[in-house]
């Protein structure tokens, strides 16, 4: 990240009483952010090792004997987490895993060519995400019906992929035009084809867009719900279906729902560390040229 | 008067002594010589205690006819989904299905009819079943000739209150929703609990469940004989204004209560917050669990839902039924596990399972069942009597609109910034649009 | 291969892409599409019914109240969601746009609201504001006395206001880290000669970094209004699309109208119309990033 600004950093620099002020505001506000987004999840986190007796009242909020039944019993017939979160690893990791490829050299395309209909195409590429789910997802179940796909892994990753596809080549195309073209230009004239020029030079520039568009990617899938629910019956049963399966005739068991936050927040925390280094790292190296 | 005596009037008004159960052996009429031994099938089905104790007696299924039956659970919430989907793709994903009678008549095209099935295992349903469970299994709003599955899961209203609480201040359970008025305001007077549980929010059609009792009590309906919405009539106005007067004018809800959904007011009355609570007769397991109540079973009580003054209650009950799939290709043996699982013995053997508090029943013999009675108090025959005058959901099928319409309608009286009168004129001329397609 | 090197380059490159988009979402799209123009309540056929042209789009743009209601709630909820979350998003990213073990931790935590499942969300936010052991609720009681004894979902505005707060909790902070991402592509000699020639904090802001910005600001802007359009587990979990109606959004109509009132035909004109006013918006969005 850029630093802070390049007078501070001078040796022997005095704040001045106002800077300080401003200094302190800004260490308030960022601290009420954090309590923003971590309030709920730490009762979320709380929630999952309370029985529902102490869930359900202010005065045990705090004090309460915890109980790691909720977490096993997720794992446990019939919610069976535990097949439901490999599942959703399978299918999110192997939609990225083939979205990246494919929108990159298509945001490539859109960012430097000209064409005709360039813009049509664009639009109607990226439309195709606007119809809300619930009308599309029966003329998909009938087609993976007709190809004997029905309650696989590979059908939900097909139909994510055609999710994610526009985003992200919408997200990559915006990094991408902002790289100036005459690196790509030179050495190309020096003789380089261009798959070459697009591997080293464009993708390594484009990586904080595309990482960004990885990680979109990645939740908009991780966190599909719907088409999970329709395509899928016993084999290719997702992460949110198991969540969804908590609102059950007896209202919703928000202990055992939270057991699940928990274990989705858990791996993201540690997947988001590692990936705020590659982002930070490139992220400064963007900001150095 | 003592439990037992009520019991016995109870049994005697209808007609009927106690029942003592004669252990009879398996009375399914199952092929012999296991036809279809090999065979799998697939049922959907949700999450429920009874449920899954079913399933723990798959395995006698097996012995018995070489069947297994798979058990595919769906999220309760997304069981309409899953089922349009079987319905518009004329999948056989499923060999059997369930569905509850509120999802409307739409989904019943699912079935096949199973009247010859039926009289070729001599199942008498009108012998099995109270009729308000019953017609919720037949096609043409309830009154049509085909026979689409065997009711599974059937509720009655109870009011559960607190016998601690009523003990010590001297009362009795409400016998009309006046008197709960008043009990529930000396209550909120002499303790710091609120009088009654009710739920006014807008979640699956919850907030109708009790206003039912008060519309029909007060001999309001929804639809009149010409089949156009009668709820507006002066005494759908009256009895949606003392439903809603619960809350807003008497104030013997808690505040909350006009955001709760049913499992809201449950974890009120489980929180020992509330003194009575009007609902379903399942949701008992929930109060006397220590995992999820802070009451000890002798605290909580049960009692027949009030009435109107002066008339016989009126009820609302709910039905599931299991049915088999038009397009499956394994019908005979589905209607052989339908035929077992259907059997009496099999509802009796889980409601007096000691390991489950599972209440629920829909067939008549065991409704009347002494030993079951003796289990769980009377709380049956109570069924049994409700069931004889309880009114179904309604089956025509705009029914899933007009119920979210005055659900919605429900809701937003609650919040009290709309008036009874203009919100149901408002809702009867939409109902009116809705019926003429 | 020499068939390859005669197509033009940049439709290789676009094919997969493009291909496997047409392929996947073709059928669906033009099912549904002509769907639109047919009637097919489920109750009465378990096939697609007759053709009755624009009367299913005519019926809800000029005789179905609770469309229109729909419409309304729509724009409210997506205006303000939309808004709030750009502001919320470009202040926190200015703020966590220095150095420092506190802003780091701060944007590592970023990430989180968004990956939680929106049903998640949407069932906490309703527990939290819970009149009896809601803990929101309960803090916002104990900050503002005179507010003990409000029922949040009891109240349409204080619906509205939660359903925006849950969506809001849900995707700012991830937005944060897309303006974070555009903050640091501008570089940094630009703001510096502003500085040194004297220009106020407030104005290098407005001058130099704000239309350098403008790009990811406007990404932010459309996707988060797809997908504010596009919003209903939250708000199915939350609020359940009350009290009465108030809080009830087109993509909520149109779910209920496929799924509980098995009106196929009609919801899939409703969906269209929303699709429509989506092509016509991002149009007028696709001139502009095209210009340049």
């Amino acid at each position: 990240m850029t630093a802070s600004l390049s007078t501070a950093a001078m040796p022997g620099y005095q704040a001045s009483a106002g800077e300080r002020t401003v200094n302190w505001v800004r260490q308030l506000a960022v601290m009420v952010l954090i309590g923003a987004i971590l309030l709920p999840i730490a009762w979320i986190f709380l929630t999952a090792f309370k029985t529902p007796r102490d869930v359900y009242s202010i005065s045990s909020a705090l004090w309460f004997t915890p109980t790691f039944e909720n977490m096993l019993t997720v794992f446990r017939e019939p919610w069976n987490l535990g097949s439901k979160v490999v599942n959703s690893l399978a299918v999110a990791g192997g939609t990225v895993l083939l979205a990246m490829p494919m929108a990159t050299m298509a945001a490539y395309a859109f960012s430097r060519f000209d064409f005709r209909f360039k813009q049509t195409i664009f639009l109607i590429v990226i439309a195709s995400q606007f119809i809300p789910a619930a009308v599309v997802v029966l003329p998909y179940f009938l087609m993976f019906k007709e190809a004997g796909m029905l309650d696989t892994r590979t059908a939900l990753v097909l139909v994510n992929l055609s999710i994610v596809l526009p985003y992200a080549v919408w997200m990559i195309k915006g990094f991408i035009d902002a790289v100036p073209m005459e690196i790509e230009e030179s050495a190309m004239v020096d003789g380089a084809p261009r798959s070459r020029v697009i591997w080293e030079i464009v993708v390594p520039t484009a990586l904080p867009g595309i990482i960004t568009a990885a990680v979109f990617s990645f939740t908009l899938t991780w966190n599909e719900f719907l088409f999970a629910l329709i395509i899928g019956k016993q084999h290719a049963l997702t992460l949110p279906i198991g969540l969804i399966g908590f609102r059950t005739e007896r209202g919703d068991l928000w202990e055992l729902m939270a057991a699940g936050g928990v274990l989705i927040t858990a791996p993201m925390f540690l997947i988001s560390l590692l990936v705020q280094k590659q982002f930070v790292g490139s992220l400064t190296a963007g900001s150095v040229r | 008067m003592k439990r037992r005596d009520v019991l016995q009037v109870g049994a005697a008004t209808m007609g009927l002594g106690f029942q003592p159960w004669v252990r009879a052996q398996s009375s399914a009429n199952l092929k012999p010589g296991k036809p279809y031994a090999g065979t799998e099938l697939s049922l959907m089905t949700v999450v429920a205690p009874q449920f899954k104790a079913h399933e723990a007696r798959l395995p006698e299924f097996e012995a018995l006819t070489g069947i297994k039956v798979k058990y595919q659970y769906v999220p309760f919430a997304s069981t309409r989904e899953k089922l349009t989907a079987e319905l518009v793709a004329q999948g056989s994903q499923y060999d059997l299905l369930s569905v509850m009678d509120v999802w409307g008549p739409s989904l019943y095209n699912l079935f096949d009819p199973i009247n010859a099935r039926l009289a070729e295992k001599k199942i008498d349903m009108v012998e099995r079943y109270p009729y308000a469970h019953l017609r919720a299994s037949r096609d043409g709003n309830g009154n049509g000739k085909n026979i689409l599955g065997m009711p599974i899961r059937g509720h009655v209203q109870l009011m559960f209150y607190r016998k601690d609480v009523f003990a010590k201040l001297g009362l009795k359970p409400p016998a009309t929703w006046d008197e709960m008025v008043e009990t529930g305001k000396t209550i909120q007077a002499k303790t710091d609990l609120s009088g009654v549980a009710m739920y006014y929010g807008k979640t699956g059609a919850q907030n109708l469940m009790i206003w039912f009792n008060y519309l029909w009590g007060m001999g309001g309906d929804l639809l009149d004989a010409k089949g156009q919405p009668a709820f507006n009539s002066p005494q759908g106005v009256a009895a949606t204004q003392a439903y809603i007067d619960v809350l807003l004018k008497h104030k013997v809800a808690p505040a909350a209560s006009a955001s709760f959904n049913e499992s809201d007011a449950a974890n009120s009355m489980a929180q020992g917050k509330v003194a009575m609570y009007p609902v379903w007769w399942w949701r008992f397991a929930g109060l006397v669990d220590p995992k999820t109540s802070t009451l000890k079973p002798e605290q909580v009580g049960f009692a027949p839902l009030p009435s109107m003054p002066g008339k016989d209650s009126t009820t609302y009950t709910n039905t599931w039924f299991y049915g088999i799939n038009k397009n499956s290709k394994k019908k005979d043996a589905a209607m052989e596990f339908l035929t077992w699982l259907s059997q009496p013995e099999v509802e009796r053997s889980v409601l007096l399972d000691p390991s489950l508090n599972e209440v629920v029943a829909v067939q008549t013999r065991n409704l009347l069942d002494g030993d079951v009675n003796r289990r769980f108090g009377g709380m049956h025959l109570f069924g049994a009597q409700a069931l004889k005058g309880a009114k179904g959901t309604p089956l025509f099928p705009q029914w899933a609109q007009v119920s979210d319409l005055l659900e919605a309608t429900m809701s937003e009286l609650a919040t009290g910034k709309t008036q009874v009168k203009p919100a149901l004129d408002e809702a009867a001329s939409r109902a009116r649009r809705l019926l003429r397609s | 291969m020499v068939v390859l090197r005669r197509i033009p380059v940049h439709w290789l490159l676009l094919a997969p892409a493009l291909f496997f988009v047409a392929a996947m979402a073709l059928f669906p799209l033009g099912y549904s599409f002509l769907l639109s123009f047919r009637e097919w309540k489920l109750a009465r056929s378990v096939t697609p019914g007759d053709w009755v042209g624009l009367e299913n789009y005519w019926y809800l743009l000029t005789d179905d109240p609770d469309f229109l209601e729909a419409v309304k709630v729509t724009s409210v909820f997506v205006v303000s969601n939309v808004g709030v979350t750009l502001l919320v998003a470009l202040g926190a990213a200015l703020l966590l746009h220095r150095a420092g073990r506190i802003n780091t931790f701060a944007r590592v935590l970023l990430i989180l609201p968004f990956v939680m499942s929106p049903a998640l969300v949407g069932i906490s936010f309703r527990f939290f504001l819970n009149g009896e052991y809601g803990i929101v609720h309960h803090l916002i009681g104990l900050a503002f006395p005179s507010m003990v004894n409000t029922i949040w979902l009891a109240d349409s505005t204080l619906s509205m206001v939660a359903v925006i707060a849950a969506d809001v909790w849900h995707w700012a902070p991830y937005m944060t880290l897309v303006m974070l991402g555009g903050l640091a592509s501008i570089p940094k000699e630009t703001e510096e000669a502003a500085r040194v020639d004297g220009a106020s904090a407030w104005a290098v802001f407005r001058d130099v970094t704000l239309p350098q910005l403008l790009p990811v600001i406007s990404v932010v802007l459309v996707l988060k209004t797809v997908f504010a359009l596009k919003a209903f587990d939250i708000i199915y979990t939350l609020s359940n699309g009350g009290p009465g109606r108030s809080t009830q959004t087109l993509a909520y109509f149109v779910y209920e109208t496929a799924f509980n009132y098995y009106n196929m035909g009609y919801a899939a004109a409703a969906a269209y119309i929303l699709t429509a006013v989506l092509l016509v918006t991002s149009g007028f969005y696709l001139r502009l990033v095209f210009k340049k």
